[in-house]
């Protein structure tokens, strides 16, 4: 899981062009929206093309998305459960 | 370079302020930004430098990068464009190509997983609405397309947009971006007054392309 953890900090920096982040300074159980990163709703559509292209997940019921991206920690928890890839 | 060097100084007497932004030069009212870098790098670097603290940045398109580096250098140096917000300033700019550059980054994405961000940015508008937003300026906001940089069209568009009375100040000028590394940008600050010396306008917007 921790392995999973970082490397999804990792595609996460880089599919929202998170320059000057390091996967270090994520932390894996903050808020990914209005606090932590701070993301916004175009980040929300690009963290739902990672998990497809990344690990195979499509994401068919977007109220899911609330739990899934609450924190690096939980969008980890779920690819692990759901991955095809 | 996009437009061609005349090689002369020009003395503004209409427009005060203003900037110019190309792959290799950074000036501000006739004064010269030290700077040590080119192309996408010079952007960051100014963005580092001078502004800072606004992570939208890293989100932005090559075309938005230039513009709002270049709205912020115009604006954060002046007293007079600092105090400008509201219903009384708007924004309008100019190209040849509108968004060009992302549009084919984003037909390279289409096959397999279109991407959101760089979607968004497929519209130059994007660039009038970020300067807007970041600057409470809550006039009208436009991004037109021209087959050339004509001044006197570029000026006839202007005056047509003072004829909203609350208007009195409008950010404007061309703003040219092919790549992240290919970039013009000529912006300024017009006033409604100045539209009443539209002939000067004109050829000092002439002057100031080809600067």
């Amino acid at each position: 899981m921790e392995e999973l953890i970082q490397n999804l900090k990792k595609e996460i920096i880089e599919a929202l062009n998170l320059e000057g982040i390091n996967p270090n300074d994520i932390d894996a159980n903050a808020p990914l929206f209005e606090e932590g990163l701070m993301l916004d709703s175009i980040d929300a559509l690009e963290l739902i093309v990672l998990m497809e292209k990344k690990y195979g997940i499509k994401l068919k019921d977007p109220n899911e998305g609330k739990e899934i991206f609450k924190s690096v920690a939980c969008m980890a928890a779920y690819i692990q459960a759901n991955r095809i890839k | 370079m996009l437009w061609p060097y005349l090689g002369k100084e020009v003395a503004m007497s209409v427009i005060k302020h203003w900037v110019k932004l190309t792959s290799a030069d950074v000036m501000v009212d006739g004064v010269e930004i030290p700077h040590q870098k080119h192309g996408a790098d010079l952007l960051l670097e100014l963005f580092q430098v001078h502004i800072g603290d606004y992570p939208k940045f890293f989100k932005m398109d090559a075309l938005c990068r230039a513009g709002f580096v270049a709205s912020e250098l115009l604006i954060m140096n002046n007293l007079d464009t600092k105090s400008m917000e509201g219903e009384s300033c708007g924004v309008i700019l100019f190209n040849t190509v509108g968004s060009l550059a992302t549009d084919k980054k984003y037909q390279t994405t289409i096959d397999n997983y279109p991407s959101p961000s760089v979607f968004v940015y497929t519209l130059p508008n994007v660039l009038t609405g970020e300067i807007a937003i970041r600057n409470h300026y809550h006039g009208p906001t436009d991004f037109i397309v021209l087959d050339y940089a004509e001044a006197s069209a570029v000026v006839d568009i202007l005056t047509y947009a003072f004829e909203d009375r609350k208007l009195n100040s409008l950010l404007t000028g061309w703003v040219e971006c092919l790549d992240e590394n290919t970039f013009d940008i000529r912006m300024m600050i017009v006033e409604k007054e100045m539209i009443s010396k539209k002939m000067l306008l004109v050829n000092e917007f002439k002057m100031f392309l080809n600067k």
